[in-house]
């Protein structure tokens, strides 16, 4: 996956969103097996607007069944279908969240306090902070929990108090 | 359908419908960037240096 790709349509068509999940983690605490990005988007017609174009230029696909898996629409109100979407695209596997579990309906808070990134190549993105992304693995069952990646968050965050 | 239970299904209709070769291309591709884009105390393919708190990271190397 060629994860530059993804953040460079996102940023073309100047998307509002936040990198969470597993590539966050990796990219600012340690390796972790993740074979997809995940993006947190601002819920707003403008920005499923843009988002709906960045999908299209990456090829993306996604059906509402396996079945009916086919290209992404022209028109973007497909998005408000539902909360989540996992799509392909022609770079990787990418997960889109019109809202996150534990941080429901506070984007903008998060947005305030996230993290300006670059990529190794240079290419800029929003990374969702720690104190977040711990709320949203104490906000999942346990069984879905990733014990070590929250072990690490707490002993960052702590670490950050400490200074 | 709750939160859990969509997100599941949304992985499972993806994995179902994925092109199995591009799918393990794609793997390979998000394998090299990353360790391309680790920070440098944590790669793995070169010689470890002292990440910021002053302790060298514990991972596998295989050695």
């Amino acid at each position: 996956m060629n994860v530059d790709a993804i953040f460079q349509a996102l940023n073309r068509e100047q998307v509002d969103y936040l990198l969470i999940g597993g590539m966050n983690f990796l990219l600012r605490h340690q390796p972790e097996l993740t074979f997809d990005v995940d993006v947190w988007v601002r819920d707003d017609p403008v920005n499923l607007e843009r988002l709906n174009r960045a999908l299209r230029s990456l090829d993306a696909q996604w059906g509402p069944t396996e079945a009916e898996w086919k290209p992404v629409p022209d028109d973007w109100h497909w998005l408000r279908g539902q909360a989540v979407f996992c799509v392909t695209t022609a770079h990787g596997a990418l997960d889109v969240f019109r809202d996150v579990r534990g941080l429901e309906g506070r984007y903008d808070e998060c947005s305030q306090r996230a993290v300006p990134s670059t990529t190794g190549t240079g290419v800029k993105f929003m990374a969702l902070a720690d104190q977040d992304m711990l709320t949203c693995q104490e906000a999942l069952p346990p069984s879905d929990r990733k014990l070590k990646r929250m072990e690490v968050l707490r002993a960052a965050l702590q670490r950050a108090k400490d200074r | 359908m709750n939160w859990d239970e969509l997100k599941r299904e949304e992985e499972r209709k993806r994995d179902a419908a994925y092109d199995p070769a591009q799918r393990w291309l794609h793997i390979q591709q998000t394998i090299t960037w990353a360790e391309a884009n680790l920070p440098t105390h944590l790669r793995r393919n070169r010689p470890r240096t002292r990440g910021p708190t002053g302790q060298t990271i514990s991972i596998p190397t295989g050695q």
